[in-house]
């Protein structure tokens, strides 16, 4: 008989991972420095893991608005919008972001997740097609899997096998493509100018989720649409408020009929309790701040150039990225928990992320930035990434002789990504995934594989010593040196194929 | 003069004829790479002219950063696949270095193995095309493995001897492939056949006397304790002696450093056998001769051990003592000091010391067939040709 916690029983994952000293998640922040700077477990360190793009959530007024809306309206609302919930001033403030996003119409809901599955629930119906990028944020995932509508998803980026699949679509269905503005995890922008071209082509709907370009991209900061100036092409942007704009929720705009739709008809914003005063109170501020301090953004984007460029000099791989959010390659999972807490513990927090946000050998630290950040600050988190990142092994001990300068995202350039390296691309697809071995593919190991596998090993050797050159004889000679040096390396380094043995690559054992 | 570029008038390939249940794609994995060196292993299983290479060597060839060729060049490697089961391989190779010193727009593909089948074949040429297309090339040409200081050419004549070190081989149904899927013919190459038993003629002999007596030329081996000195002063010749040969693309330090360490064991059997030819002690000229280590290769069967044993490595030694056939793989004379017979004269002094040492001869090559000069000297000597590699070209 089995029973619904064996499962829980069964995963090891997390035990290793606070075993082993490496887990990173769920640590409780102790205190804020204007947000750009924590202390965590009593250490001071640069927040450079934080969405907080414009720096609103530290900005006196945001909080001031917050306390004012407290004062007069208590904590909470203790109700759903449709019945006691709704304060004048979320309607205040759907009508600003109405006007701001160019929109009939806009519905605030209580979290950006929330906006995600409420809008996609309410509004595919039995006969209606979703096409959704393969990388898409989880709540659409989990929006369409609320809905009664039939799920296409397209390789990401892949344009070809998006209009492969439009055009084998029941030509009769209600069709929408739904996609990231900016991918979440890697930093890239969808294509946003030829999947309008494909949805006019095959009269389908197109949806943004602009969580992370909101208040970040176009000359106004109303996201990708504006962008590449495809507003009223784009039926429907969706925005959150835990990121620019200091708070908490999120809002999905588009024509009155559909938003007016998704308000009356959308489970997770009926029987769910409204946004809290303090939440409305600072979007409403940090609206005013956005439309009024465009030096924010420029600030921003000037220094996710400059952190690009600085990683790509040191030997780092930031991928695709063309925004702030600045993604560096690590590849093995344990290795990027590795490289994590010795940020962590030279001053900078950064978030890892593992699989299931990225394929299997793709692990990568994530590093997004604010406004806020001072020269110093960025400075410090340069310093540490390349003197650990050289101890690591993640980048060559000499700076590389050339690398290619990044593209930004600025208004007018109507770029979309970066040109990946060969690693970056096999990465993202998932073909580095079966490096090394589990102990669960060692166990299925006959005895001949194992014999293979060493004698193998024997051969390449040999090999390599039938070849040595005088050089090689004089390097092999200062390899205890070296060893030495990186002394200090070795216990993480066994710690690291150790711990993969286990947990390969974040694949679940019964996976 | 470089002026316009040259762009090959060629007749488009022609429509694919694809099989359905051919499946190409690109090597990405580890895995996959191992699996396409070890195709022609199975391929050419039974087949007594072939010789596996060594598979650990191949692997560091198609490695970046072991492979100074593969920095400045691009590589993609393809897999043809039925119903899982590899039919087929092709590399696509994209090299700057020789279309901007050719003025030209080729890509290549090399390392090609097939089945017998025109529709695989298709498939593979059709991925290669497509990626050298999206390169910006204008033709394809091959097969080239991976560049022409590999070796390169397709086995069109002479099947019936094993082939000599450094060269291709190739069952006799890839023509057929090649042609049927709307490639013609680029270049041939000429490999000869030279028997140390026989008498050169007089007149070769006459004339390099005189050259050595008038011009005094001096022809000494390879001078062992200086083995670093000796190889620079090659490169230097090298890389000026063969500048205006077709295919020729010169190589950089890392690439010559390479072929020059993979080289000196086999130079430090028989160093009597390179020569270098000096005119008032400035070198002019020089032949690389090498015992035909391909015997060596053919007794290692792809590995140099086995069950972790160097058995290999051990046959492979065993088998060298036995060699007594020879390759030239170079002869080269500084422009300037061209047709006045000091090739003649280095042949000759090999073939003296060659027959000394008890080799019965050897392969002279390869030779691009219109290179008239070194071919009508090869011929007077008494060589007679017996193998010829064929490159094609497509436009894609």
């Amino acid at each position: 008989m089995s029973d619904v916690f064996d499962k829980c029983s069964a995963w090891k994952d997390y035990r290793i991972a606070k075993a082993t000293g490496l887990y990173p998640y769920f640590r409780p922040i102790e205190a804020s420095h204007a947000s750009t700077e924590v202390e965590i477990e009593g250490r001071r360190v640069v927040m450079v893991g934080s969405n907080n793009y414009l720096g609103l959530a530290g900005d006196p007024r945001v909080k001031e608005a917050a306390i004012a809306a407290i004062k007069r309206f208590g904590t909470t609302c203790s109700g759903s919008r449709l019945l006691n919930g709704t304060l004048a001033m979320h309607d205040e403030l759907e009508a600003k972001l109405a006007k701001f996003l160019n929109r009939e119409a806009a519905l605030v809901v209580s979290t950006g997740f929330q906006t995600n599955t409420a809008t996609l629930s309410a509004i595919l119906g039995r006969h209606d097609i979703v096409f959704s990028d393969r990388q898409n944020h989880a709540s659409l995932v989990d929006g369409v899997r609320l809905s009664f509508g039939e799920e296409k998803r397209y390789r990401h980026q892949d344009m070809e096998h998006l209009e492969k699949l439009l055009a084998a679509a029941d030509p009769d269905a209600g069709k929408i493509i739904v996609t990231d503005g900016v991918f979440s995890m890697e930093g890239d922008l969808c294509n946003l100018p030829k999947i309008v071209e494909l949805a006019q082509k095959y009269k389908a709907r197109v949806m943004t989720d602009d969580a992370h370009s909101m208040g970040v991209l176009g000359a106004h900061g109303r996201g990708t649409a504006e962008y590449f100036g495809l507003e009223a092409q784009t039926d429907l942007a969706m925005g959150t408020f835990s990121k620019s704009f200091a708070s908490l929720g999120g809002v999905i705009a588009g024509p009155f009929e559909a938003v007016n739709f998704i308000k009356h008809r959308a489970r997770s914003v009926v029987f769910s309790a409204s946004m809290t005063p303090a939440a409305v109170a600072s979007v409403l501020k940090s609206l005013e701040i956005i439309e009024s301090e465009p030096q924010r953004r420029a600030r921003l984007l000037d220094i996710a150039e400059k952190m690009h460029n600085a990683f790509r000099a040191m030997g780092f791989d930031t991928g695709v990225s063309v925004t702030p959010v600045v993604p560096v390659l690590v590849g093995d999972q344990v290795k990027c928990f590795r490289f994590w807490k010795a940020l962590f513990e030279s001053g900078i927090y950064t978030n890892p992320v593992i699989p299931p946000a990225v394929e299997p050998g793709h692990a990568l630290l994530r590093t997004s930035y604010q406004a806020t950040h001072t020269d110093d600050q960025l400075d410090r988190v340069l310093d540490a990434f390349e003197k650990i990142g050289r101890k690591m092994s993640i980048i060559p001990d000499t700076r590389p002789t050339t690398w290619e300068r990044v593209k930004i995202a600025r208004p007018g350039t109507y770029v979309i990504s970066n040109t990946a390296s060969r690693r970056w691309a096999a990465a993202s697809a998932g073909l580095l995934a079966d490096r090394g071995f589990s102990l669960e593919q060692i166990s299925k190991l006959t005895p001949k594989d194992v014999a293979a596998k060493l004698f193998d090993a024997v051969e390449t050797v040999t090999w390599r010593a039938a070849n040595l050159q005088p050089d090689d004889l004089k390097r092999l000679s200062s390899a205890p040196m070296r060893l030495w040096d990186k002394r200090s390396e070795i216990p993480g380094l066994i710690l690291e194929k150790g711990a993969n043995l286990f947990m390969k690559n974040g694949k679940a054992p019964e996976a | 003069m470089r002026t316009a570029l040259r762009t090959p008038e060629l007749s488009p390939a022609p429509p694919p004829m694809m099989s359905a249940d051919v499946v190409v794609e690109p090597v990405l994995r580890p895995s996959d790479r191992d699996a396409f060196l070890e195709y022609q292993l199975r391929l050419y299983q039974g087949d007594p002219c072939y010789v596996p290479p060594i598979l650990a060597e191949r692997r560091d060839f198609l490695d970046r950063g072991k492979n100074p060729f593969l920095q400045h060049a691009e590589l993609e490697l393809f897999l043809a696949r039925r119903a899982g089961q590899i039919v087929g391989r092709i590399a696509a190779v994209s090299d700057v270095q020789y279309n901007q010193f050719h003025n030209t727009e080729y890509g290549f593909f090399g390392m090609f193995e097939c089945e017998d089948d025109r529709a695989t074949a298709a498939a593979l040429f059709a991925a290669a095309s497509a990626w050298v297309k999206r390169k910006g090339m204008k033709a394809l040409m091959g097969p080239v493995n991976l560049s022409f200081n590999h070796d390169c050419g397709l086995l069109v004549e002479g099947f019936d001897l094993p082939p000599a070190m450094m060269m291709p081989y190739n069952p006799r149904y890839y023509e057929a492939l090649l042609t049927g899927n709307g490639f013609r013919k680029a270049k041939d190459l000429w490999s000869y056949e030279l028997s140390t038993h026989v008498a050169p003629p007089e007149k070769v002999l006459r004339v390099a006397e005189r050259v050595r007596e008038q011009d005094g030329v001096r022809v000494r081996p390879l001078d062992m304790k200086n083995l670093a000195e000796e190889t620079r002063r090659i490169k230097s010749i090298y890389n000026a002696m063969l500048e205006r040969n077709w295919g020729f693309v010169p190589m950089n330090e890392d690439e010559f450093d390479l072929i020059a360490a993979r080289l000196r064991p086999l130079v430090q059997v028989r160093p009597e056998l390179c020569l270098i030819a000096e005119v008032k002690n400035e070198p002019v000229a020089f032949s690389l001769t090498l015992p035909d280590s391909n015997v060596g290769l053919k007794a290692a069967n792809g590995r140099l051990t086995t069950w972790g044993l160097p058995i290999g490595l051990a046959k492979m030694f065993w088998a060298m003592r036995g060699i007594d056939r020879l390759r030239v793989l170079l002869l080269g004379v500084k422009p300037g000091y061209r047709r006045r017979g000091i090739d003649a004269l280095l042949y000759l002094d090999t073939m003296r010391a060659a027959r000394d040492l008890g080799y019965t001869g050897g392969e002279l090559g390869w030779t691009a067939e219109d290179n008239d000069l070194i071919n009508r000297a090869i011929e007077s000597m008494g060589a007679r040709r017996y193998k010829t590699y064929r490159l094609y070209e497509r436009a894609v």
